[in-house]
């Protein structure tokens, strides 16, 4: 998704939520889903303390590669180059896919199958490559099936997610010729493992993500389960990797912690069923993996995420979901209402620094600064603070932070609200005026005020205030005209 | 070339920025609990049979001396009728030699000239395990010349081979080990089970695109 059609993040948020809200088998999918995710991680850290630590230690082991970032950057570009490994840097979305574009074309390939890849979702590589010629097929079961919906992913880990078997069951049954309808799980990703086998053998060029990075040693990490990460970074002759620049590690010491947290958070796995850890293409004296292995390296707005003090904490993420199981507001609207790439608590930091408050700001709305995300994160990042930040500087055009389209949310109609709540906080005369008129004329409060009305009834104000209530049972009061 | 320099600038302007910022980060703090997540693991052999066991992976506890037999048993036992090892793996002399009424194939060609074979007729792959993981029944394999790393991949089912006395306990142990670790192989897996998956609704199902069954021969003794 290039920045410029990321506008439609900010376009018909509410409306989606409001869909979202109203569609009974969606909210049941979700709600089924985020339970059983959250159970299942509650069960591998049964003991506080020991996850206190452990998040503590992952904080300070994803601190300290960042502080040293742009060494780190130099370091793995080195190491890659000597294993064998093609490096490239892309400073914008436009530039990745062009970069693989042009390894596409410099092998003739026209089929590429892909691992699971979020910054690949980022960038909108699927639509640039078909929009070239080039069918991108995705492998990770859940990628497949939201695919072959002609959707997105509405969870990170999870794509399909927002779908039950009966839906699944279906579309396998409408668009996957001679595939009888069943619900059998087994039996439909009998069906997948089929389709993509042949996709895998054919494919000319495989793309993957990339979960950690060792600069150390040059060597690409990828977490899954299914063994399609492992199928695309192995049999196609081509590996293209895309990887974020704050994926990088210092050294294979760090990622027992991490990989630890991320498996856990993410789907209370104790481990994954694969690590799977590149550090070259093929060897002469080696009989298969791909001829040539290829990492993008990708900014889109990460080096600005970089220049804040406090917004640079978003590059902590390990992208392991948690914040979203743990979201009443995700569970409740699901991943698509958001819009973006990215939903859910992360979603809402991230979006608006990659494509701008102006266009994908709104999001940071969806918060009722609970916490729940900030409770859950494994990396300790203070999400509900960068969402209050976000939003201030979506108001602020003065704001300190380097996030584009900052004070673009600013409604000229809520700021003269604001601007006369706090007059009236800060005049004794008018506020006491105020409360008093509030109480007397009580009564004339509408009954149906805009959306708050539709699910709730009226606000009334009491016939007497608390300080009227004091006043009449003698209580001192030693301020009557301070603030409530 | 444009392209190159283009992206030659976008280095030097993302590194730039990098540089330019990285003030405003924070100073490396001292390692709160350098150890925290680390779990011992007393009974290695016991700990790597219970989680392999969990994870859907099947476990033949054996020995040095027997494993070819049971490997054979079990494979006739299950009706599986073919089973490829790669002809430098260090226990290739020793299999292909036998006469079980397995058919052996042998890994001896470039992957392109196997590629049909391994999707459409190899029934069962051979690894061998340099080192395993007791707390999370996880096998470490090392590609290499002896050892393919579509071996462990395609086939619907994969063998492998692991010495019990190579158990390290956890996955910080085993990163930890310089001398295992250095120098990384092209391609160094974790395995810790059959390929899965839970992406239709949260239901379990194994044999997503990797081997529906892993079996370990658990040489102890």
């Amino acid at each position: 998704m290039t920045t410029q059609d990321a506008g439609h993040i900010n376009l018909n948020f509410k409306n989606r939520v409001n869909e979202a809200l109203a569609d009974q088998e969606l909210r049941g999918n979700f709600r089924g889903a985020m339970d059983f995710l959250m159970q299942k991680r509650a069960a591998m850290f049964p003991d506080q303390e020991d996850l206190e630590a452990l998040r503590k230690r992952g904080e300070q082991v994803r601190n300290r590669c960042l502080q040293q970032l742009p060494d780190l950057l130099e370091q793995l570009e080195a190491q890659c180059v000597s294993n064998g490994i093609q490096v490239h840097w892309a400073e914008t979305a436009e530039q990745a896919n062009n970069i693989i574009l042009g390894i596409m074309r410099d092998h003739q390939a026209t089929r590429m199958v892909k691992g699971k890849s979020m910054a690949s979702e980022e960038i909108g590589l699927n639509h640039f490559l078909a929009d070239h010629g080039i069918e991108a097929l995705e492998s990770d079961m859940g990628e497949y099936i939201v695919q072959l919906d002609h959707s997105t992913p509405s969870h990170i880990i999870m794509p399909a997610i927002h779908k039950n078997k009966q839906q699944i069951a279906r579309l396998f049954h409408e668009k996957t010729p001679g595939v009888e309808y069943t619900e059998d799980v087994d039996k439909l990703i009998g069906t997948g493992r089929e389709v993509l086998r042949q996709k895998f053998f054919e494919a000319e060029v495989g793309l993957s993500g990339v979960n950690f990075a060792v600069a150390e040693t040059g060597t690409l990490c990828l977490v899954e389960n299914e063994g399609n990460g492992r199928m695309s970074t192995t049999v196609p002759p081509v590996h293209i990797a895309l990887c974020g620049i704050e994926k990088v590690v210092q050294s294979l010491a760090d990622i027992p912690p991490l990989y630890r947290l991320l498996t856990r958070s993410a789907t209370g796995q104790a481990i994954t069923t694969y690590f799977n850890m590149i550090s070259g293409p093929r060897k002469p004296d080696e009989l298969d993996g791909p001829q040539e292995v290829h990492l993008v390296l990708l900014d889109n707005g990460r080096s600005r995420m970089y220049a804040d003090k406090q917004l640079q904490q978003t590059l902590r993420c390990i992208r392991c979901g948690a914040c979203m199981n743990h979201c009443p507001v995700y569970t409740r609207i699901g991943g698509h209402a958001y819009g973006s790439t990215y939903p859910g608590p992360i979603g809402q930091v991230v979006s608006p620094q990659i494509w701008g408050l102006n266009n994908a700001g709104n999001i940071t709305q969806a918060c009722s600064l609970n916490g729940a995300c900030r409770d859950a994160c494994p990396v300790n990042i203070p999400l509900p603070d960068l969402i209050r930040r976000l939003r201030h500087d979506g108001n602020n055009s003065t704001a300190e932070g380097q996030t584009a389209g900052q004070g673009q949310l600013r409604k000229p109609a809520e700021a003269v609200i604001w601007k006369f709540w706090a007059l009236l906080n800060r005049s004794p005369l008018l506020y006491r005026l105020t409360l008093w008129s509030a109480t007397r004329f009580r009564k004339l409060i509408p009954s149906h005020i805009g959306p708050w009305t539709r699910y709730r009834s009226a606000p009334r104000p009491a016939s007497k205030s608390l300080h009227d209530l004091m006043k009449a049972s003698g209580t001192q009061t030693n301020h009557p005209t301070n603030q409530p | 070339m444009s392209g190159t320099k283009a992206m030659m600038n976008s280095r030097h302007n993302i590194l730039q920025r990098l540089r330019q910022y990285r003030t405003s980060m924070p100073a490396h703090e001292q390692m709160e609990n350098p150890t925290a997540g680390v779990v011992e693991v007393e009974n290695k052999v016991g700990a790597f049979t219970a989680a392999m066991e969990a994870a859907h992976g099947e476990v033949i506890p054996t020995t040095s001396e027997h494993w070819r037999r049971d490997l054979f048993e079990h494979l006739r036992a299950q009706a599986i009728h073919n089973l490829m090892i790669a002809d430098q793996s260090r226990f290739a002399d020793l299999l292909l030699q036998e006469n079980t009424g397995i058919e052996l194939l042998p890994y001896n060609q470039a992957f392109e000239s196997m590629k049909d074979d391994l999707f459409h007729r190899v029934a069962a792959g051979f690894s061998v395990a340099s080192a395993g993981i007791a707390e999370t029944g996880t096998l470490i394999v090392k590609s290499g010349p002896g050892e393919p790393r579509t071996l462990s991949l395609v086939p619907p089912v994969n063998y492998v081979w692991l010495d019990a006395n190579t158990l390290y306990q956890n996955q910080f142990e085993a990163f930890a080990d310089k001398e295992y670790m250095k120098p990384l192989p092209t391609n160094l897996l974790l395995i810790s089970g059959p390929s899965k998956t839970a992406d239709i609704q949260q239901t379990l199902a194994y044999g997503a695109h990797g081997p529906k069954r892993l079996i370990v021969l658990l040489i102890d003794g």
